[in-house]
């Protein structure tokens, strides 16, 4: 019962092997020392060709120039990530972190998700990786800790990792490993399904009630019109997951409480006037507490 | 007919008015909070009748049934869903009873404003039939768990066990998304039922090479679960969060996150699994299996060697997720017709044995906090030995729950076992794995090795001597909630152990109403076989909009 040939299966165990060491040898050392440049050199060439082999099981969208920026994303997307966890400065790691989110955003916009780009660079690279930063300056002022600059168990990390790595890359190019030229696309689009009269069977007609005109990708539209990603998204999010919005504004709630019941470095004195009144002494000590 | 979607969601806001009820209190409780400066007896009260309000709002709704729109809605209102629903809400009480005085005034209503909602997001976990709803819900357990555990106190144990339990509940938030977003490639659906429907709709949109994609989703899913309810390999945080855990909130991290893991494994890996690809099914009840037998080995047997009480109840805890995995592995075992369930069937299992659980965890812990509020220690098993001359109907409750802990008949947890064990023992055996027969055995001497330190704790306190002398002027009286608490579990694993077969035939009704498929388009009975297109034949073409 296997479904991938030998020559995949030879290609995903060198890509592992290969990103196992080029990575083991790129990360920082375990007690935070520094390696010779020639240990760098080496993993960093062992990582590239690791990264090289990968290539060939993207799917490149369309013609030369999407290609062009397709590759190009993604590689860079590939670098950046593998530089984010062996930089040794934890700042450079929140930067290469923004360098992986804005190439991974070209990709959504080379997929055709323009509000999932847009989010991703306003949310990741706008504010979570700034806060990053905050912390780290802030958390760094008396220059960088041991364990900023060493590896935990950089040998079973960066194996785990790998094996990770193939065992997903051999389940993804599973389904398309056995077809032919003119198959059937190995994942089906039940949007495809969702179209037929429901009176077509039941799958037609399971598949019609749970995608909704409002939660299916807006159909193709002329040539030069480009359909409304923004007005789909939000009528989907307003009707089919209005319930869903609800809970997720319930969470916000939840977590703004708990922020400020968390961060009020002193309980506010509050309960009992007796209490209050007989402990003076406590409001005197404590006069940011005081409700 | 197919209803059309604005008919849906206010029939889904319905279904949900329980929900609505608590979490709409536990707002108005939080933002009261600063504002009415009360003692925490009146927040405890309010969370109360909130609780009972939601428990009339469960009744009242109970009866409307959600089969007509199942592939459409957000929520279901099946058997499964009110049962769970309805054990949150009473395990919610006794949690109530057990943490009325355990918060100081001032933190008070913030307290049991999280407590509120982490009972909702219990109760939304139960009913969701769509992802990102019961991921939505599953977080709307986490966020406040973690204010929770430390608001009551706040010491360095405390802010450890807090910070490891955020870092873990937030990864393995992020790896069941992952999963979450395979399983949804898959077929392009998010709703559940629809996404069972496709899996088994005769191989048309799920082929032997998508199975492969499918069992990443189901290694995701159940890694990010496992995270949850800490099943080996992901359990090694319990100990330390337990034990530096406030005591009533080791009780709820013992029940609620093991509680909604396993009723989201049900919604989404074993009804999904079960009836879908042969393939895919064989490798998930591997999977299960593995972990099951891992999970069993290691909860017991570190357990055993335990003293302190907390960290002995967190390994008890991983081995009773062992148990519950065994049902899990035989309830992703294939089920080729969905009306038709063999006689002893896992999710069964795993519905009365986590009722079963709930009572006896929370007796057990509750005993320790009653000890603790009138000033006793107990901490180690050496500080409850000679207990039963001194508090002897605590100590009766203490057994009793702890017997039920170990499986012993007549009481609850025997008969959980039995079921779980049952179901193992009678699945068909599959080719190219370890049979469920095996596992099943490895059970029955896991319960045995988990009966011996169960036992030692009633031994301690029945024939041991104590270790100071009582100073009955020195005790205070630790409050009737907690008494109470203590005793409804006590005496609930007693009854239910009794007299199982009301709570049997509930727990298989759900376990019947979480892989039954709704014939598509028509309000007729549950589990109409999909091959059959004679109901299709009357579906009305869907409302255009």
């Amino acid at each position: 019962m296997t479904l991938l040939d030998s020559r995949d299966l030879a290609l995903i165990a060198a890509i592992v092997a290969l990103g196992w060491v080029g990575i083991w040898l790129l990360l920082p050392h375990r007690h935070g020392g520094v390696k010779t440049a020639r240990a760098y050199r080496v993993g960093a060439l062992l990582s590239a060709i690791a990264v090289l082999l990968v290539l060939p099981y993207l799917t490149p969208p369309g013609d030369l120039l999407a290609r062009l920026f397709f590759y190009s994303f993604s590689l860079l997307a590939l670098l950046g990530a593998v530089l984010m966890i062996t930089a040794r400065n934890p700042v450079n790691s929140a930067l290469w972190f923004a360098v992986v989110v804005l190439s991974s955003s070209g990709l959504f916009l080379l997929a055709g998700a323009q509000f999932l780009a847009a989010g991703t660079v306003i949310v990741y690279a706008g504010a979570i990786i700034v806060t990053f930063l905050f912390v780290i300056m802030l958390a760094q002022s008396h220059g960088q800790a041991i364990y900023d600059r060493s590896a935990r168990r950089p040998l079973a990390a960066s194996l785990t990792g790998m094996l990770l790595l193939g065992a997903l890359i051999s389940a993804i190019i599973a389904p398309g490993a056995t077809r032919k030229d003119g198959d059937p696309a190995p994942i089906y689009s039940v949007g495809a399904i969702a179209d037929q009269p429901p009176a077509d069977g039941p799958i037609a007609a399971v598949t019609a009630q749970a995608l909704t005109e409002t939660s299916r990708l807006p159909r193709p539209l002329e040539q030069g019109e480009t359909p409304a990603h923004v007005a789909g998204l939000g009528a989907t999010l307003f009707t089919d997951h209005l319930l869903t919005v609800q809970v997720v504004g319930l969470l916000l709630f939840v977590a703004l409480i708990g922020a400020v019941a968390i961060a009020t470095p002193k309980a506010p004195i509050r309960p009992d006037r007796s209490t209050a009144s007989s402990s003076p002494g406590s409001a005197t000590t404590n006069p940011g507490g005081v409700s | 007919m197919i209803p059309d979607q604005s008919e849906t969601l206010s029939r889904t806001i319905l279904v949900l008015l329980p929900e609505i009820v608590l979490a709409l209190s536990a707002a108005a409780i939080m933002v009261a909070g600063p504002f009415f400066r009360r003692g925490r007896s009146l927040w405890a009260g309010l969370s109360a009748a909130a609780i009972g309000a939601s428990l009339l709002a469960l009744l009242a709704v109970s009866g409307s049934g959600t089969d007509a729109f199942a592939y459409g809605s957000v929520a279901l209102n099946d058997a499964l869903s009110v049962y769970g629903r309805f054990a949150f809400l009473i395990t919610g009480l006794i949690l109530l009873g057990l943490a009325h005085n355990q918060v100081g005034d001032d933190r008070a209503a913030e307290f049991f404003g999280a407590l509120l909602f982490v009972i909702s997001g219990a109760m939304l976990v139960c009913a969701a039939n769509e992802l990102i709803f019961l991921f939505v819900g599953l977080e709307l357990v986490s966020i406040p768990t973690y204010l929770l555990l430390y608001l009551p106190r706040r010491n360095r144990t405390t802010q450890e066990a807090t910070t490891k339990y955020f870092f873990l509940s937030v990864f393995s938030s992020a790896l069941l998304l992952f999963g979450f977003a395979y399983l949804y490639g898959l077929t392009g659906v998010s709703n559940l039922k629809a996404l069972a429907f496709l899996m088994g709709g005769g191989g048309e949109v799920i082929t032997t090479g998508t199975a492969a994609i499918g069992s990443i989703a189901v290694v995701f899913v159940t890694a990010g679960l496992g995270f949850r309810v800490a099943a080996v390999p992901f359990h090694f945080y319990a100990p330390d969060v337990y034990q530096g855990a406030p005591t009533v909130i080791t009780a709820l991290l013992a029940w609620i996150p093991k509680g909604i893991g396993f009723v989201a494994m049900i919604r989404v890996l074993t009804s999904v699994v079960s009836v879908g690809e042969p393939m895919l099914s064989e490798r998930a009840v591997f999977l299960a299996w593995l972990i099951a037998a891992a999970t069993l080995i290691l909860g017991n047997t570190v357990a055993l060697v335990q003293t302190n009480l907390k960290r002995l109840f967190a390994y008890s805890s991983i081995a009773h997720a062992g148990y519950l995995m065994v049902g899990v592995a035989a309830a992703f075992a294939r089920v080729e017709d969905p009306a038709n369930l063999g006689p002893y069937s896992g999710a069964e299992g795993i519905v009365f044995y986590l009722a079963a659980y709930a009572l006896m965890t929370l007796g057990a812990f509750g005993v320790i906090l009653y000890l603790e509020g009138s000033g006793e220690r107990a901490e180690t098993i050496d500080d409850l030995s000679g207990l039963s001359r001194t508090r002897p109907l605590l100590s009766l409750a203490m057994a009793l729950c702890l017997f039920s802990l170990a499986g012993v008949p007549p009481l609850a947890g025997f008969w959980g076992k039995f079921f779980i064990f049952a179901s193992a023992w009678t699945a068909e055996p599959i080719q190219g794995i370890p049979s469920l027969q095996l596992l099943a055995v490895i059970g029955v001497i896991n319960a045995a090795i988990g009966a011996y330190y169960y036992l030692r704790i009633v031994a301690a306190i029945y024939y041991g001597t104590p270790a100071r002398s009582p100073a009955a002027e020195s005790r205070s009286a630790a409050g009737w909630p907690t008494a109470m608490a203590v005793g409804t579990c006590a005496v609930l694993s007693l009854i239910l152990g009794l007299i199982p077969g009301p709570l049997q035939s509930a727990s298989r009704r759900a376990a019947v109403a979480a892989i039954g498929q709704p014939a598509p388009g028509t309000s007729g009975p549950e589990g109409e076989d999909e091959t059959e297109t004679d109901d299709v034949a009357l579906v009305r073409p869907r409302p255009v909009r």
